[in-house]
């Protein structure tokens, strides 16, 4: 599946699951998701929950971090790694 | 050269007021040092210039022995970790030595240094291995041997046992990861602010301390309340410093502990308090047990088991943390519903937001009067309910909480006034805080203020030199001009380490701790004294258990060490010289009794005031006059009913002439044996007693610490009693009865010397002589040379001389009729 594919339906959850209502063009791809507090715990397994089925890949407990999961670009390269 | 000015300021805060302990200057002045070699090192020596200062600041605090032990220990177990063999068998072999060395820490076996190392080897390895062997078995970050000695020997750890738990992929990760510059100014904001915080401790360690039992109003119930999470201070403090040591080098670790006194939910808690816990049980326990559960059964089944896994994880982790840094492995209640009362409130809000989802925004949300109020509500409320789980947390006795439930559910006006006063201040500065904050955070995308907050190198500088500037005038201000006394003794208070707050003193002299484990949990202060006690100090062989009142008695004829010196009894179990039970012809008899003091704890039989002030009274006295005697029937831990049992039944086969007590704080002591007697430890044999304590409101079914404060407003009239009837007996048999009120050797006036006059001026009305010791060890500012030891605050020898020559002094007047 190309990067910009996975980016949209990432993109789409996010917004779609979090922040109902926000502009889209505001999330980019650097946008800091869990230090901001965007991704707290339980939207961290909501959304690691939507990337395994949507893409029907494994994330490791270890891989649900900050290095991982902190802006839209880093998920998206995660999940380009598994595909 | 800018950080380094203002790191040298820091230095001469943390010297003027002596802040923790001396390693911590030298920790701290070696961290400076370095500073200003490693800020120049090219970037690829900046890791191994930071291990250099951290390995010499081991040998500089331990020596070249014990630090060596601890590099090879440290090496040995960082090495078994990379052992070239499956993975599965290097973790048994850890464990293995684990244990060993868990063997050595409780003094099982013989390990190769003193003691005193345990507490900073254990907390260097016990967490920070766990989360490197993870990090290692799922290979997700780099190693090496420069970042594993730098993660676990990192300097800060020298002089601060109870660590943030670092993770070691953030660690590698955050080496120069943003701006230098930025990153070092960061470290001194974090240090100014962990000093700041370290001294607010100090305030509130010795100026809001109040014992349950003294509670008398709703606003000292609240007092009470809110000092336990206050006292968090301490770690706060300490992590500050600590990861501000650690940016200064450029290690940009996330901010902990950030303005938790004003979150305004409990999620807002736990990303404010200490994070690098709530993550390392995420990584290590939740997100493991979460992952592996939800293939297994529903996603909410799955969060409430890995929830509540997570919170049994960090309340044993907690004891098992004491065990590495105190030697005691807590299991007591108030740990359990502590934890329990968080991890239900904490799953509430999971399950919540897993149903309803948050209000999450990309800007910050807009700011009206409704919003603002919200706030303040929010954080007086979450700040009010940890409050409480923090006091239920730190007491030692379900009675405490009735105490203070009592008095706070009947506020008076001016309870009322003070308690909306602070709740007010506490909204006020929240919402004066999250405006500050929402500045910083309107560059979401400043990688800098992500990381470590927004930081603006010319306004930080100037308001971290101008607030250091402001506290060096205050610690040396008094010594250069005419300042308020009352405002100096603050001041002077607050640069003493050594001063325990009244409560603590208190406990220390009372022995109120028999157990460390119970010493540790709340108690830094005393628990830093008692670790260094030898495990056998309160022992002493030549005292028997009775199984009756009073509960021992000295064995006769016994020569045995105690608290550091020999000490002999006599065929009459005195601790004290051979006497004849007749009086022989032409002697001044005088029977002594009192409690360790008296006894001479501590010190060598010809050291104690008692035979010292015999000495002086014979060789001064006309060679015609009657010889004086003192018979010393004190006993450690007895107080005035146990004198009075030892009076009736004991003391007049000596056919003494005078009796005199010594007292060092008898409205206490009689207070306490009552107390142990109604509960039913022991049956006192006074009948009447049992009924005053009836009258008084408590009997064998009330809570201890109920009955403690039912029965502190009679205490003086109690102690009126059993003075009245050791008069009595005195007259009877034509003895004189002397008191004499003894003070401890030390410096803060307190709680325990208002108790003394007390006692000096109930005897004087019930007719008894009193003699006024107060001032035996004169009025220098500074008793510490007078102890026996820093965690035993009985006299030492130097002490019982000056005790010795006071009472002669006292003495001398009375006696002259038969001495002069």
């Amino acid at each position: 599946m190309p990067a910009d594919a996975v980016e949209q339906k990432v993109k789409d959850f996010i917004l779609r699951e979090f922040l109902p209502g926000e502009d889209p063009d505001e999330l980019q791809l650097d946008t800091p998701l869990l230090s901001t507090g965007i991704l707290d715990s339980i939207a961290t397994l909501k959304l690691v929950s939507f990337l395994e089925s949507e893409f029907d890949i494994g994330i490791d407990p270890h891989e649900a971090d900050a290095q991982n999961l902190n802006t839209v670009a880093q998920i998206v390269s995660l999940v380009s790694s598994k595909i | 050269m800018i950080i380094a000015a203002q790191l040298a300021l820091l230095l001469a805060l943390v010297r003027g007021f002596r802040i923790e302990n001396p390693a911590f200057l030298r920790v701290l002045a070696l961290c400076f040092g370095g500073f200003l070699l490693h800020f120049w090192l090219p970037v690829s020596l900046r890791l191994p210039g930071f291990v250099v200062v951290s390995l010499a600041g081991i040998f500089l605090l331990f020596g070249p022995a014990d630090g060596g032990w601890m590099l090879a220990f440290g090496g040995v177990l960082i090495g078994v970790a990379h052992i070239p063999i499956r993975f599965a068998l290097r973790v048994p072999l850890i464990a293995g030595l684990a244990v060993l060395l868990a063997l050595m820490r409780g003094g099982r076996i013989d390990g190769p240094w003193p003691s005193t190392i345990w507490p900073i080897f254990g907390s260097m390895f016990m967490f920070r291995l766990i989360g490197y062997l993870y990090d290692l078995k799922n290979r997700s970050t780099k190693f090496g041997p420069w970042r594993a000695l730098g993660y676990f020997f990192m300097l800060p750890n020298l002089c601060f046992p109870l660590f943030p738990v670092v993770d070691y992929k953030t660690f590698v990760a955050s080496h120069d990861a943003v701006g230098r510059a930025e990153t070092s100014q960061a470290g001194v904001n974090a240090i100014f602010r962990g000093l700041t915080q370290l001294l607010l401790y100090r305030l509130v360690y010795q100026h809001l301390t109040l014992d349950a039992t003294m509670i008398e109003s709703a606003s000292q119930a609240a007092l009470y309340l809110v000092r336990p999470y206050l006292l968090y201070l301490k770690i706060s403090g300490s992590f500050h410093v600590i990861v501000g040591m650690l940016q200064i080098y450029g290690f940009s670790l996330p901010r902990t502990n950030y303005n938790y006194f004003l979150a305004s939910s409990f999620t807002d808690y736990w990303r404010r308090i200490n994070i690098y816990w709530k993550e390392f049980i995420q990584k290590i326990f939740f997100n493991p047990v979460y992952f592996r559960l939800s293939r297994m059964m529903s996603p909410t089944r799955a969060l409430v088991l890995a929830t509540l896994i997570a919170f049994v994880a960090t309340w044993s982790l907690h004891s098992y943390q004491w065990f590495w840094i105190r030697n005691s492995f807590p299991i007591v209640w108030q740990d359990i519903v502590f934890w329990s009362f968080m991890g239900f409130v904490v799953l509430l809000n999971m399950l919540w937001e897993s149903k309803f989802g948050r209000r999450r925004s990309l800007k910050p949300p807009p700011r009206t009067w409704g919003s603002e109020t919200t706030l303040a509500l929010r954080t007086i409320a979450t700040f009010g309910l940890i409050c409480g789980s923090w006091a239920v947390w730190s007491v030692q006795s379900w009675g405490e909480l009735q105490i203070m439930a009592e008095h706070l559910i009947q506020p008076g006006v001016r309870d009322l006034v003070w308690i909306f006063l602070g709740m007010t201040g506490l909204g006020l500065a929240a919402v004066l805080f999250d405006r500050w904050d929402a500045g910083g955070l309107a560059r979401p995308k400043d990688r800098v203020a992500l990381s470590l907050g927004p930081i603006d190198l010319r306004w930080t500088t100037i308001r971290v030199s101008t607030a250091t500037l402001a506290l060096l005038f205050l610690a040396y201000a008094p010594l250069l001009l005419r300042f308020d006394s009352a405002l100096a003794a603050v001041v002077d208070e607050l640069k003493n380490p050594l001063r325990l707050s009244g409560m603590d003193a208190q406990a220390l002299d009372r022995g109120y701790y028999e157990d460390l484990t119970d010493v540790a949990r709340f108690n830094p202060e005393l628990a830093e004294l008692y670790s260094e006690r030898p495990a056998d100090w309160e022992r002493c062989w030549a005292l028997q258990r009775t199984g009756r009142f009073p509960t021992h008695q000295l064995l006769p004829s016994r020569r045995v060490a105690f608290k550091g010196s020999m000490m002999g009894t006599n065929a009459f179990a005195m601790r004290d010289r051979e006497y004849t039970q007749r009086k022989p012809a032409n002697t001044y008899r005088i029977a002594m009794h009192g409690a360790s003091h008296a006894m001479g704890t501590g010190v060598k039989d010809d050291q104690s005031f008692e035979n010292l002030a015999e000495d002086r009274l014979n060789a001064v006295t006309r060679s015609d006059a009657a010889r004086v005697e003192i018979l010393n029937f004190s006993v450690a831990g007895y107080g005035p009913l146990a004198r009075l049992y030892d009076l009736e039944r004991r003391i007049l086969d000596f056919e003494p002439d005078a009796l005199l007590l010594i007292g060092i704080n008898d409205i206490h002591w009689a207070a306490k044996e009552l107390l142990i007697g109604v509960s039913g430890s022991y049956e006192l044999p006074w009948p009447e007693l049992y009924e005053m304590a009836e009258a008084w409101g408590f009997d064998a079914s009330t809570n201890a610490t109920v009955a403690e404060a039912r029965m502190r407003p009679h205490r003086a009239e109690l102690l009126g009693w059993v003075y009245t009837r050791i008069l009595e007996i005195c007259e009877k048999n034509g003895m004189t009865c002397y008191l004499a009120a003894l003070p401890q050797p030390r410096q803060e006036a307190d709680e325990a010397m208002v108790d003394l006059k007390k006692q000096l001026s109930v005897a004087e009305d019930v007719g008894i002589v009193p003699i006024d010791l107060l001032d035996a060890y004169g009025d220098g500012p500074r008793y510490d040379h007078l102890h026996l030891a820093k965690w035993d605050r009985h006299p030492n020898a130097e002490g019982h001389r000056l005790i010795g020559d006071r009472l002669v002094a006292a003495l001398a007047p009375y006696l002259g009729r038969v001495a002069y």
